[in-house]
């Protein structure tokens, strides 16, 4: 039996409203839980003056019970867009909605830059990979970017910045443009670093999946038939496999994207890019909850959103697909 | 090539020969990859290192330097009792320390004792109040004979601070895989998968939505929400124990840890779990199962469970390696394991920046290359084990 495509579209998309307000409502509880008076974290003082700390818990909507507080976030965030006032920030008051979208074109741009170095570099090099099945080099292309998949961020950076600022010093001039220690304002070249830690260990990820796509459609009949036609391997790859093997690839987009998001949180941090990442991280330490729930809701929308995307895209992607309720 | 008569089956010649079973014959090509068994072979040497240190949470004498020593320079005076100064033979039997290693800590001391009551033996007795340094500060020391891995900052031993946190990785990782991958993920898709209908969409739809949030971060309020609580928690249990074991092993550290990584990462093997199971519940000797009145745990356990356990020791290898760059992403967030307690993260986010590893290199690569190498033989094993079970990518 076969569904049409509109009810699977609206079914979809019908779950997407209670997904997000389950992820709200947990996320939201957790906050909530957190011990110690939120007035102190505000105020930073120890004991609050009562008519201040009472003036407060107006202010954050502070009063009532969970879910009272829950609902007013609720309505907030409906209504408004409002992710809440910072706890941290507060001279003067900012919320968090408007700290975050000061920072989230940079972290955007790094963000969007390194997702299509992850496909433009993965893709191709899954395809090598899958074609020299059999070889050394099948093994060698992945195992070689599997190392950079194993060295956590942590320490890709700082041996990154060592090298341009240490090792490297015999060259100043790196490929035309000298790449800073620490991210500049203005310069194009403090994107080398942050890019390449996001980029790097995705690449053995993406290579492996783009491989083993390929492999299942290289024993197709098809592919047989282009290459008994006379047609060169180049054109086999390119015209015949690439298409069939890149469809499966759309899943793994809404993982990628998760993935240089909250990869941006270390990558930032440690490279001193004031973007949405290391902006999350200060907050952390500022105890500064509205921040941590306010992206924590972002990414979460980001995600279920593109799942929704891609499943719908792929059904005119791929004609085969029939979308049907289960019995 | 030589043919054999084919033998006549008769009960004479005793049972035919087991067939093999599709995991020894995984085993046994598994074993013929040679990267496979070299990536098995460092992770059984690191997280035997970090095994080993476990006997040491037991009071077993381990041969290691306390991990969480600091080998910083001590000084201490010779002792007066009931007014009466020790004897230099005295002393040195109470901090253990020979007449030589004394001469050659304290030099000057020494020389200006030995101007006031002449040449030091075990019976001299020195002027009161007179101190000897015992020990040097051996702080951001390379690799020695003394410490194969040199000291941090803090005079503490590396190499013995890179068993421990191991240990950290092993007891955290095999716990999270347990407790999410086989006790929820497994369970859950096992249950999903069996019963259908409105059981397996709760559980669906709950995946959904732990799936859709950023593991990173519920992780930080997880922690931020619930620390506190749980160290009382445990702390009550040592109280009415009467020990201090808990708490001193950083056991409510562990669990926590383990416990909320579990909670946010069983949704995958419960889908691919459900999956299989929707295959295998259709299969005729479930049916016959059923007709003979068999009850559903005893269906789930001894008829589905089989099939889909080789799946989830095929995930094995990728799973310990994600909670092990989990781990150290954690710590640098300062939700994991908690200081002085040795981890990889803890020691990689102790080892301060360029500048430091520019003059101590051995900080940061110490750490870094220990689980670097421990996640890149996880990927290589994990590559290769599927390799063997789906032969259609080799």
């Amino acid at each position: 039996m076969t569904g049409g495509v509109l009810p699977f579209v609206l079914r979809r998309l019908l779950l997407v409203p209670p997904t997000l307000f389950a992820v709200l409502f947990i996320t939201f509880a957790f906050t909530q839980a957190a011990p110690g008076d939120p007035v102190r974290i505000i105020t930073g003082t120890r004991a609050p003056d009562p008519e201040v700390a009472e003036q407060i818990r107006e202010e954050f909507g502070l009063t009532g019970g969970f879910f009272d507080r829950f609902g007013g976030y609720f309505v907030g965030l409906v209504t408004r867009g409002d992710l809440g006032p910072s706890y941290f920030h507060r001279s003067p008051q900012r919320s968090v909605a408007e700290l975050l979208g000061e920072r989230v074109w940079i972290s955007t741009q790094l963000g969007l830059i390194s997702l299509a170095l992850i496909f433009l570099l993965g893709i191709p090099l899954g395809v090598f990979a899958a074609v020299n099945r059999g070889t050394w080099r099948d093994p060698f292309t992945i195992g070689f970017f599997m190392i950079f998949d194993a060295i956590p961020v942590l320490v890709l950076i700082p041996l990154m910045v060592w090298l341009l600022v240490f090792g490297l010093h015999e060259v100043p001039e790196f490929f035309g443009f000298s790449v800073p220690s620490v991210w500049t304002p203005g310069d194009a070249a403090s994107y080398i670093v942050p890019v390449a830690a996001l980029t790097l260990p995705a690449l053995a990820g993406m290579a492996r999946f783009v491989r083993v796509s390929v492999l299942s459609v290289l024993d197709e009949d098809y592919v047989r038939t282009a290459r008994a036609k006379g047609l060169g391997p180049r054109t086999v790859v390119i015209r015949h496999v690439l298409r069939n093997s890149l469809l499966p690839l759309s899943t793994v987009m809404a993982l990628s994207i998760v993935t240089v998001v909250t990869g941006a949180i270390l990558t930032e941090t440690l490279y001193g890019v004031p973007g949405v990442g290391s902006f999350v991280f200060a907050s952390i330490g500022q105890r500064d909850f509205n921040v941590i729930l306010g992206f924590t809701l972002l990414v979460a929308t980001l995600f279920v959103l593109a799942n929704v995307v891609i499943d719908v895209a792929y059904i005119y992607i791929d004609p085969r697909i029939r979308y049907s309720r289960r019995a | 090539m030589t043919i054999e008569a084919v033998q006549p089956l008769d009960s004479s010649y005793g049972p035919l020969a087991r067939a093999e079973s599709p995991q020894r014959r995984a085993w046994r090509a598994l074993r013929r990859k040679r990267v496979a068994m070299v990536a098995l072979a460092l992770i059984v040497v690191i997280y035997g290192a970090g095994a080993y240190t476990i006997l040491d949470a037991f009071g077993a004498p381990i041969g290691l330097q306390d991990p969480e020593a600091t080998n910083l320079t001590e000084r201490r005076p010779v002792r007066e009792v009931d007014g009466v100064v020790e004897t230099l033979g005295a002393y040195m039997a109470h901090h253990q320390i020979s007449l030589e290693e004394l001469r050659r800590l304290n030099p000057e001391t020494v020389a200006l004792v030995e101007a006031e009551v002449g040449p030091l033996s075990s019976a001299t007795v020195v002027p009161p109040r007179t101190t000897f340094v015992l020990k040097e500060d051996e702080v951001l020391e390379g690799p020695s004979a003394d410490h194969w891995f040199g000291t941090d900052r803090i005079g503490r031993d590396m190499f013995s601070r890179t068993l421990f946190a191991a240990r950290t990785t092993l007891v955290i990782s095999i716990l999270a895989f347990l407790f999410g991958n086989v006790f929820l993920g497994l369970g859950l898709g096992l249950v999903a998968g069996y019963l259908g209908g409105k059981v397996d969409n709760a559980i669906m739809r709950v995946g959904d939505v732990v799936l859709a949030i950023p593991t990173l971060l519920v992780l930080i309020l997880v922690s931020a929400s619930l620390r506190d609580r749980w160290t009382e928690w445990f702390a009550a249990i040592d109280d009415f124990l009467g020990t201090t074991f808990f708490i001193d092993q950083g056991i409510d550290d562990f669990s926590l840890l383990f416990f909320s990584v579990s909670f946010f990462s069983w949704v995958g093997t419960a889908r691919f779990v459900r999956a299989q199971v929707f295959a295998l519940r259709e299969q005729e000797y479930v049916l016959a199962a059923e007709a003979l009145g068999a009850r559903i745990p005893r269906i789930l356990l001894r008829h589905l469970l089989p099939g889909v356990l080789p799946w989830i020791v095929v995930g094995i290898s990728a799973t310990l390696g994600a909670i092990a760059t989990l781990e150290v992403a954690l710590t640098f967030l300062g939700i994991g394991v908690q200081a002085p307690t040795a981890s990889f993260g803890a020691m990689i986010d102790d080892a301060g920046g360029v500048r430091t590893f520019n003059l101590h290199p051995h900080l940061l690569l110490v750490p870094g290359v220990t689980v670097a190498v421990l996640i890149f033989a996880f990927n290589l094993l994990g590559d290769a084990v599927n390799d063997v079970v789906n032969p259609r990518g080799r």
